[in-house]
């Protein structure tokens, strides 16, 4: 039979790893779209060689799984000298993965900008920056919303395998719990309710940022 | 450290290499056979049906994968299957990558324009017979670019098996790093393992793309 | 079937329309269409856009539903049945295919399988419908694609062609399950004009060899040239029919003494044709 009652001496450890989780959560979403938003202007706009280092990036890190990744920042870091707690070598790993992604969703969605809207500003006296804050961002946003949602999402359960290299966030928690008690399939069967009931509420979230970044386009008023 | 040791090292990196490639092709094959049925409820007259295949595509895009592999692997037993560690990791993988690729090949039938439904409908081909003759086939090749795009995320997720004691290149690395201490040497080359298979599968994306657009493929009466 | 099998069944129409209307929501767009088709009759049904002359040809088999009235394919009632207390019920899908069986149709955005080749296109149905062997198929699918001039290309796909080959491979689909009438459904309105006068010819061939058909088009010098009768539809409603002869010199109703003037003026402007009332060449 299925028993839950185990869960009610652990709540203050899975709360801890509730919270870790959100946290490292939000601050890998942070790092990936202060990676994300420069070097996409980069690949869009830069010059060959700069393309071509931030194109190898984007390979590199979308070509080859996390947790590999993982390792290679905090195992074989401090080889090289770079010697990182579990965690922040978590949220580092985690945002450069993420990053790679949202580099490559904000290039395309500057390629998405017809030229003849630039050359509309241009034609209008707006200056370089004045076009970007003003006409480019504005549009881009509602192109590069959606997938970037999705990489959040994606973010969020990947998370999860920061436990693996020991950052004591849910996932980690449920497994010590389900180590402290043998019984495996409650708190897994818990656990992922609870990582769906949080994407589907993002998810959610998400489609509701969409509908109001998106009502310009919109035929009727 | 000698040369000896060195190729023990790599030739286990091969063979974990083959079981890498090995339980995500049959990840991929499991995914497909249960994506098949998910798609055909999602686009189905049935509202029961619809609202089954949304829960599964909506659950398992949802849950970490960590997270099921390990729900998987502790819930077969439970429910008294005695599977291998490689099959329940392969069905876990399967499960997972089965409702991205429900949704994969919705999108693939959604853009077949209305008058080749007509179409066979007007020769007397019957609901089945336009289904595997006329719509599967070009839902399929539709979809061809997200499945290989698909391939890859699998590729790289399987990186997670280790952790239900499934020997593929992450876990054997691990396993040698264990003993020779070399973090700096196996991780940056499984990486680079890993990417090799992704860009080469990539490149064939591309490639399908080609054909697709020339209306090129193999036939079946 | 309530209609009983009569001595000289040739005589009787092969397809009959009775007091068929259709609505799209609150927008009426048949009313009260009633017409016959005849064995190895050219129908030619003309008339502006939009008004119900696709959707009248769709509903004879069946690719639309129609809320009153009755469509008879060979006796047979096509697309409803009457239940047990009389009322009238949608028939089964496997009923309407056997029904449906003896019609092909031509569509306007040709429809060709893009997956498949030249061959398969037109030798699929036989194979996968009629349950033909593979070879038996496949030498009659050559014979109709050389019938339209296409036995050069029975390995292309439908998208290396032309849009006139693409609208031959598509009559050459139709021809090749013998049918008993084929329906053409503005084969040549997704055409570029240069391309219009190789599958017009096509289809005015096929008539010559006294097949059944009834097409939906535009191209008033082929309908004057080629129908056995033609019928005027406005509104979605049939305002006048007979023969091509009759109609075109003699309109006798304004409506269409209107649209014929104005696709005279048209293509006297623009390609210098004679007039249609002269039996004009087109083609």
């Amino acid at each position: 039979m299925i028993d839950f009652s185990i869960f009610t001496d652990a709540w203050p450890s899975l709360l801890s790893g509730f919270l870790l989780t959100v946290e490292i959560w939000l601050a890998g979403c942070a790092l990936a779209m202060a990676i994300g938003a420069p070097l996409g202007f980069l690949l869009a706009a830069g010059r060959r060689p700069t393309k071509a280092l931030v194109r190898a990036y984007v390979e590199f890190f979308r070509g080859t799984p996390l947790l590999v990744q993982l390792f290679v920042l905090y195992y074989a870091g401090p080889s090289i000298g770079i010697t990182l707690d579990a965690l922040p070598a978590g949220i580092i790993g985690l945002g450069l993965y993420g990053g790679a992604y949202c580099t490559e969703i904000v290039c395309a969605g500057l390629e998405a900008i017809p030229p003849g809207q630039i050359g509309a500003a241009r034609a209008f006296g707006y200056s370089r920056s004045q076009t970007l804050r003003h006409i480019v961002v504005p549009q881009m946003l509602v192109l590069v919303l959606p997938p970037l949602v999705n990489i959040a999402i994606f973010v969020l359960k990947d998370t999860a395998i920061l436990s693996i290299i020991t950052v004591p966030e849910l996932t980690f928690q449920v497994t010590g719990l389900t180590l402290d008690t043998f019984a495996f399939v409650e708190p897994y069967l818990a656990l992922s309710v609870g990582y769906w009931v949080l994407v589907e509420l993002t998810a959610s979230l998400g489609r509701r940022a969409e509908i109001r970044a998106a009502r310009y386009l919109e035929t009727s008023a | 450290m000698d040369h000896s040791a060195y190729l023990t090292g790599l030739r286990l990196i091969a063979t974990g290499a083959g079981v890498t490639v090995a339980i995500s092709l049959c990840a991929i094959a499991i995914g497909f056979a249960i994506a098949l049925p998910v798609c055909a409820a999602n686009m189905s007259g049935s509202r029961i049906a619809r609202l089954l295949g949304h829960f599964y595509v909506s659950f398992f895009r949802g849950v970490p994968l960590l997270v099921l592999l390990l729900l998987i692997y502790y819930l077969l037993p439970f429910v008294g299957l005695e599977l291998p560690s490689f099959a329940a990791a392969a069905l876990g993988l399967g499960v997972c990558t089965a409702a991205y690729q429900a949704e994969n090949l919705r999108g693939g039938f959604l853009i077949i324009p209305a008058g080749q439904r007509e179409a066979a409908l007007a020769f007397s081909y019957s609901r089945y017979q336009s289904w595997r003759h006329i719509l599967l086939p070009q839902a399929i090749r539709a979809a061809m670019p997200m499945m290989v795009n698909e391939m890859i995320a699998i590729l790289k997720a399987s990186s997670l098996v280790s952790v239900v004691g499934v020997a593929d290149m992450t876990r054997v690395a691990q396993n040698i790093v264990a003993r020779d201490v070399q973090p700096l040497l196996w991780y940056p080359a499984i990486a680079f393992i890993y990417l090799a298979i992704n860009l080469t599968l990539a490149h064939f994306s591309h490639r399908s793309v080609g054909r697709l657009r020339r209306g090129r493929p193999e036939f079946r009466l | 079937m309530t209609t009983p099998t009569s001595a000289a069944p040739d005589r009787e129409p092969l397809v009959v329309v009775r007091n068929l209307s259709k609505w799209y929501g609150a927008h009426q767009v048949l009313h009260n269409v009633s017409m016959e088709v005849n064995r190895s009759e050219v129908l030619c049904i003309i008339g502006p856009s939009g008004s119900g002359k696709s959707t009248l040809l769709r509903c004879v088999n069946f690719l639309e539903d129609f809320a009153e009235g009755e469509v008879r394919v060979g006796g047979r009632l096509l697309g409803y049945r009457e239940d047990l207390k009389g009322r009238r019920v949608p028939d089964s899908r496997e009923n309407v295919a056997r029904v449906r069986r003896g019609i092909s149709m031509v569509f306007q955005q040709f429809n060709l399988w893009p997956h498949l080749s030249v061959l398969e296109n037109v030798a699929q149905p036989l194979v996968v419908v009629q349950r033909k062997p593979r070879a038996e198929a496949e030498a009659k699918a050559r014979q109709v694609l050389d019938r339209v001039g296409l036995a050069a290309k029975l390995d292309a796909y439908p998208n290396q062609l032309s849009g006139g080959q693409q609208q031959r491979v598509g009559i050459a689909r139709a021809l090749a399950i013998d049918p008993e009438l084929i329906l053409f459904d503005e084969p040549t309105s997704a055409l570029d004009p240069e391309l219009v006068g190789e599958v017009l010819q096509v289809i005015k061939r096929l008539a010559d060899d006294g097949l059944t058909m009834v097409v939906v088009t535009h191209e008033m010098g082929f309908a004057a040239q080629v129908a056995d009768r033609v019928i005027f539809i406005d509104h979605g409603a049939i305002v006048e029919q007979g023969p091509p002869q009759t109609l075109f010199r003699n309109p006798g109703s304004e409506r269409l003494a209107q649209f014929l003037e104005t696709w005279v003026e048209r293509n006297q402007i623009f390609t210098d044709a004679p007039s249609v009332a002269d039996g004009g060449k087109v083609l």
